[in-house]
């Protein structure tokens, strides 16, 4: 009676010290990715958010849900990155967005890297709910869509399950936006992300599902308009100047001593024009 | 001489109206001889078999074009030296009987359409293949069953030539079809017009067409109804951005439509014309065999359409930016016309989207990905805008002022015409976020955008 060899490995890996639980080829262990099928992903544009998500990244072919607190739209600061990076790398095709809350920006939009003649908006009419899912599942079934930002607050759960195999089927790229309240739901999406805004600058991303292990550590993510540091840093610069500026200005005006003659001011922090105005980012 | 014998209509009965010859119209493309005889498609195929790649080839391909394929793909198909021959092939084909040893003398006479009205008498004869009544004399078989026969069996021997009446197509689609009941939704309008598009299809195909612009039309039952004089014809026209030869997309269309559609009447005729077509695209397949991520699916003008269809043209939008100051004037969102639509999708695919945003304006950095539109009034407490809570402002004031050479519109709508000079506010509340506010020139905030 001897041990047959594969079995012998793996009793000789399981007596391996140092190591808790073994590799053992076949066996998922909870701790680590599901491999079970290999995913085609797309960066998300953010290093820490791609670090927590299966792959590395957004999952083509999949639904990512994203669950948004009711009254703030902070969906574009998660995907846009994304996206932008798809465009930028030459993905053709639409971006469709299935009853958006607001009129979307397309000029913002277009500078931060999405072209507006990629961008469709489809309003549903009286019977909300059922004619997004519907507008969004035909979306996924067109050959000319890359993605699919659909805000289905009221969708109910087979609706996002014929929506989840669509995606499936077509490999593209579908967000499902709704309202945080609906995170104990069970839904179809292999990925769920709570997003909600921590802090005046920070946004928090929890991991609520993922094919893998749970996340307990929330991600955080920068919430406030990128160009907005620059600009403030330059607008207190030139303050700053301006504040010098009146300053040297009323010493320059005092009365000076008889006897002293005044200091030569530099002649181009006189004048208004002549001051070098700081590039605004 | 080679002929090819198809079944006519194979599982369907045409609707009444629809003229039999419709349902050989698809196989004119293959063919200019075509000729429907009883209950079969029969086509002349060794003039252009070369055409299209060989006799194995045509036969393959018209296997696979035939209507109502899609279910069965043993589709009964004869071939013969002379369509008579050819018919009775398919005729013994259908039947399930094999192919008698030789051709075409022991070939059963009741494959024969002229013999069948004496197939009794012949019977008693004891005669039953066509070799047995081509062996009998011709006078007494002239004499007795008559001229016809003697000459329907010189045609499907070979020995006489034979004149089918051609099947020719018309110059225009026009149809009308009786409905088999008084229809009164119009969605029971779409079985008929089915089979009227089913017939459209061939009649396409026949000419290498793809349909533009179609009209569904119905006849009234009723001249008055409910004291009111009623039109004698209602209908609608459908339009496609693509010459459209494949029937399945035009069949969403016209369901969708029909079911938003209420007639008001009892209607008891359909009737449909092609008013507009342009020559159908050929499908061209890749080189290469296709990679395992290759797009699959409808093209972007079916989606559009079938959006259009059920959620009405307006309310799917594609932008268009203006060159403006006023942020709601640099975009606006309008129903996606179909040219239009096609030739944006089309270069923003090539253009990958990079070459655009080179040029975009330095103030874009700060702009939000929302608008608020119109803009939202907003209570001001000690000099500060508040939206659920005092706004702090951070960056700006960035100011414009345009539209001074336009007309001034109502005062208390900032979003209306005339002469706006607003100063620009990145704004942060606690409970807000960031936002993008202005105050006009009376003072007064508004808010309009939100980040994120």
């Amino acid at each position: 009676m001897s041990i047959p060899a594969p079995l012998h490995a793996v009793t000789a890996a399981l007596r391996q010290p140092g190591r808790g639980v073994p590799e053992v080829p076949g066996v998922w262990q909870g701790g680590s990715w599901g491999t079970a099928a290999p995913q085609r992903v797309w960066p998300t544009g953010h290093a820490s958010l791609d670090a927590q998500l299966p792959g590395g990244g957004w999952p083509l072919g999949a639904m990512a849900e994203l669950l948004l607190p009711a009254q703030a739209a902070q969906a574009w600061p998660i995907v846009l990155p994304g996206l932008a990076l798809a465009v930028a790398q030459g993905e053709p095709g639409r971006v469709v967005l299935v009853a958006p809350p607001h009129e979307p920006f397309a000029p913002a939009l277009q500078a931060a890297g999405l072209p507006a003649q990629r961008l469709c908006v489809v309003l549903p009419g009286t019977c909300q709910a059922a004619e997004a899912s519907w507008a969004s599942e035909q979306a996924l079934r067109c050959r000319d869509v890359l993605a699919v930002l659909a805000w289905l607050p009221q969708a109910r759960p087979e609706m996002l399950r014929r929506l989840q195999l669509a995606a499936a089927q077509q490999g593209r790229w579908l967000w499902v936006l709704r309202p945080e309240a609906l995170r104990a739901q069970a839904s179809p999406a292999p990925l769920r992300l709570w997003v909600q805004r921590a802090g005046a600058d920070l946004l928090r991303v929890q991991v609520v599902k993922r094919r893998g292990p749970p996340l307990l550590e929330p991600v955080l993510l920068p919430l406030r308009p990128p160009a907005l540091p620059a600009v403030l840093e330059a607008q207190a610069r030139r303050q700053q100047q301006a504040r010098e500026d009146a300053g040297r200005l009323l010493q320059a005006r005092r009365p000076p001593a008889p006897v002293a003659p005044s200091p030569p001011l530099p002649s181009g922090l006189l004048h208004a024009l002549g001051r070098t105005a700081p590039v605004r980012g | 001489m080679h002929w090819v014998a198809l079944p006519l209509c194979a599982d369907e009965p045409a609707a009444p109206g629809v003229p039999a010859e419709a349902g050989a119209w698809w196989a004119l493309r293959f063919s200019p001889r075509v000729a429907v005889i009883d209950e079969a498609v029969l086509a002349e195929i060794s003039t252009t078999a070369r055409l299209w790649g060989g006799l194995p080839a045509l036969l393959e391909q018209l296997r696979a074009q035939a209507p109502g394929t899609a279910a069965s793909t043993d589709l009964p198909l004869a071939q013969g030296p002379t369509a008579l021959q050819a018919l009775a092939r398919l005729r013994l084909l259908q039947a399930g009987h094999p192919l008698p040893q030789r051709l075409p003398h022991d070939l059963p006479l009741r494959t024969l359409s002229a013999a069948r009205p004496h197939a009794q008498g012949l019977e008693q004869l004891g005669c039953r293949t066509w070799g047995a009544l081509r062996a009998l004399p011709r006078a007494g078989v002239a004499r007795r069953f008559g001229g016809p026969l003697l000459h329907a069996l010189d045609q499907a021997w070979g020995d006489a030539p034979h004149q089918p009446p051609w099947v020719a197509l018309p110059e225009t689609f026009a149809l009308e079809a009786e409905l088999p009941a008084l229809a009164e939704s119009a969605p029971a309008l779409l079985w008929s017009a089915s089979a009227l598009l089913q017939a459209l299809q061939g009649w396409l195909q026949g000419r290498h067409q793809g349909v533009l612009v179609l009209r569904l039309q119905w006849h009234h039952h009723l001249r008055r109804l409910d004291g009111v004089d009623l039109p004698p014809w209602d209908g609608m026209d459908l339009r496609t951005a693509e010459p459209a030869q494949e029937m399945a997309h035009l069949r969403r269309l016209l369901a969708e439509r029909l079911g938003h559609c209420r007639l008001s009447a009892p209607v008891d005729r359909i009737a449909l014309r092609a008013l507009q077509t342009g020559p159908a695209p050929a499908a061209s397949s890749s080189l290469l065999p296709p990679g395992p991520h290759e797009a699959v699916g409808d093209p972007w003008h079916q989606l559009q359409e079938r959006w259009s269809a059920r959620l009405g043209a307006h309310r799917v939008q594609a932008v268009q930016l203006h060159a403006d100051h006023r942020p709601e004037r640099m975009q606006s969102w309008q129903a996606m016309e179909g040219g239009a639509g096609r030739a944006d999708a089309a270069s923003g695919a090539r253009m990958g989207g990079t070459s655009l945003t080179r040029a975009t304006d330095p103030r874009a950095a700060l702009w939000p990905a929302w608008l608020v539109q119109p803009p939202e009034p907003l209570a001001v407490q000690r000099h500060r805008p508040c939206l659920h809570g005092p706004l702090r402002l951070l960056a700006g004031p960035e100011r414009f002022e345009a539209a001074w050479w336009e007309a001034a519109g109502t005062p208390d709508d900032a979003s209306a015409d005339g002469p706006a000079r607003r100063d620009y506010f990145v704004a942060h509340g606690d409970a807000a976020g960031y936002v993008w506010v202005f105050r006009d020139l009376e003072g007064r905030w508004f808010l309009h955008g939100l980040y994120g």
